[in-house]
């Protein structure tokens, strides 16, 4: 063979041998720090970006599909999430932790010890994953314990409506301890940039979908969560409130809102009534998911394993007086609520406790569009302290109002509610029993192993019930 | 072509720990249900390997199981981008 050919004939096979080998990671580990200096793409690890002052962003840089922007404590701007999709292809955005921070050039064990503080996010394109890694498991309303924290997460509709979102470990909202009670303060509603922690909300043929918002916790907002305009949604591990609107998350609202799930929440004084709103000013509803006109919008929604409590006296409602006029969870129109019927949609195995006991209406119900189907309402409990209206409507099976303070562990009603525990002290009389994902409690119990299905939000047993903690430290390489 | 993910993760403090689930989805975070359930390793195993044989955005979140059979919360979650198709060949390639 002719020594050219055949030196042709080796780079060819070194080249098909050089394709062959897998990529497994094409990805970059880009680097964010108070005080960077970082500028184009020095900031990540490709271009020498590392955590030393010279080769860290000082701010969310322009990011770019497939990477991963990992950040140090401090406090940041707000940032633009509008990078043109790429297939499936992720933004990373998570905090840096002594376990998982990428390099160790110029890492300090500082910089994961408090929180990242973010403004406004603008979730304006697809496939994002923000996860803050931390929070202190045994008290979701630990702020300072969330890896981050952001003023709040907006769409833009009809045409900037982020898809395809995992949001986790994350505290979104204004000033911790603000009462916003009726006038708007800069310390409420996130520096009055925007009045929702999160709003997933999209316009009729461009719907925001497939976001999962976990462990997170909203507070000192108007509104927690605002999704008309939003399917296929799932809010869970949260802890929500004080917040001041006339819910604390909202469905349906003239757009679509459907497959939505809410569970495992702690939704604590979350929805005490809009203060801009005068005489209508009331909580209407602590989830309220109605007011659309087509058929279809409403369905498949699913919230169960929740704890909801009111503390009182709350100061906005010493001399307030009005209260609940809607119930506490209500899915679907009809029955005078507006909008289309819901249907295939359930509220399992919540527990509702604390409400006040004004003489004014105070309805604390749950109910489901009577006239849909496959619907029902099962499992829920009350614990009634006052005048406070309880039951159901639509279909229903099982539900309970109890009035026995040790049907439950620590039963606090009164503000700040600092201590409750609405675990079960004895069993409930038996609830229905109802097959998965329903079968397991918020502590990932599984409920009904000891014979009784219990009611409410949290499964009672005897003997070795509870599960162990959640693994940490994982990592993947 | 393949390549292999490894997740590594902390022994839990629990002392009747079974076992640690492996919850796997592609493309979005896992959630824990039986849909992405991936596998199951014993306690005394703190290590997994996924071989994997297609593109994606391979998430992974661990549980753990006790000998009671009662399950823990998911873990955080992890992710890492697997790309196995090379560049389409350079074109236009000339000499002078």
């Amino acid at each position: 063979m002719h020594i050219i050919a055949l030196v042709v004939l080796i780079v060819s096979w070194l080249v098909l041998i050089l394709c062959a080998v897998p990529t497994a990671v094409l990805a970059d580990t880009c680097y964010v720090r108070d005080g960077g200096t970082a500028t184009g793409s020095s900031g990540c690890a490709a271009s020498g970006g590392n955590w030393n002052i010279a080769n860290a962003y000082d701010q969310m840089p322009t990011t770019i599909r497939g990477n991963t922007y990992l950040v140090a404590a401090g406090t940041y701007n707000g940032f633009t999430l509008n990078t043109a999709n790429s297939g499936t292809t992720l933004i990373t955005i998570k905090k840096s932790t002594v376990a998982s921070h990428g390099t160790s050039t110029g890492w300090l064990d500082s910089y994961a010890a408090t929180r990242a503080n973010f403004g406004q996010v603008l979730t304006y394109t697809d496939y994002v994953l923000i996860d803050g890694v931390t929070r202190n498991e045994s008290n979701w309303n630990d702020g300072a314990a969330y890896g981050f924290h952001f003023n709040s997460f907006r769409t833009n509709p009809p045409t900037n409506v982020g898809k395809h979102y995992t949001i986790q470990y994350v505290d979104a909202g204004g000033t911790d301890g603000a009462i916003c009670h009726y006038l708007p303060s800069a310390s409420c509603d996130a520096g009055v940039e925007t009045a929702e922690s999160f709003y997933i909300t999209g316009f009729d043929s461009n719907p925001a979908t497939d976001w999962i918002v976990s462990h997170f916790r909203s507070h000192n907002v108007k509104l927690p969560f605002q999704m008309a305009g939003a399917h296929d949604v799932l809010i869970e591990y949260g802890w929500i409130g004080p917040n001041w609107n006339k819910q604390a998350i909202r469905g349906g609202n003239q757009n679509q809102s459907y497959n939505i799930t809410i569970r495992y929440n702690k939704i604590v004084d979350g929805c005490r009534g809009d203060p801009l709103d005068g005489t209508a000013r009331a909580c209407t509803a602590h989830i309220a998911i109605w007011d659309t006109t087509t058929a279809g919008w409403l369905d498949n929604n699913n919230i169960y394993g929740n704890v909801i409590l009111e503390t009182h006296p709350f100061p906005d409602e010493q001399t307030d007086g009005l209260q609940h006029s809607n119930g506490c969870i209500r899915i679907g129109g009809g029955d005078a609520f507006a909008g289309v019927v819901a249907n295939n949609s359930h509220i399992y195995n919540n527990t509702i406790a604390g409400q006040d006991g004004s003489a004014s209406i105070h309805d604390c119900a749950v109910s489901i569009s009577s006239a849909g189907t496959g619907n029902l309402s099962a499992n829920n409990i009350w614990y009634v302290t006052g005048n406070v209206t309880t039951g159901c409507g639509g279909t229903c099976a099982n539900n309970t109002a109890y009035t026995d303070a040790t049907q439950f562990v620590n039963p606090v009603v009164s503000y700040p509610g600092t201590g409750f525990d609405y675990h079960l002290a004895k069993a409930t009389v038996a609830g229905t029993t109802l097959s998965a994902p329903y079968n397991q409690d918020m502590d990932g119990v599984t409920r009904g192993s000891d014979g009784t299905w219990d009611r409410g939000a949290y499964e009672f047993g005897s003997g070795d019930v509870m599960p162990p903690a959640a693994p940490t430290g994982v990592t993947i390489q | 072509m393949s390549t292999t993910n490894t997740l590594t993760w902390n022994k839990n403090p629990e002392a009747d720990v079974a076992k640690y689930n492996v919850y796997r989805s592609v493309g979005t975070a896992p959630t824990k249900v039986a849909a992405n359930l991936f596998a199951s390793v014993p306690s005394t195993v703190l290590t997994y390997v996924d071989t994997v044989t297609a593109d994606g955005d391979y998430f992974y979140g661990l549980t753990a199981v006790d000998t009671a059979n009662n399950e823990s919360l998911l873990s955080a979650t992890v992710h890492k981008v697997v790309d196995l198709v090379p560049p389409s060949q350079p074109s236009g390639l000339t000499v002078a």
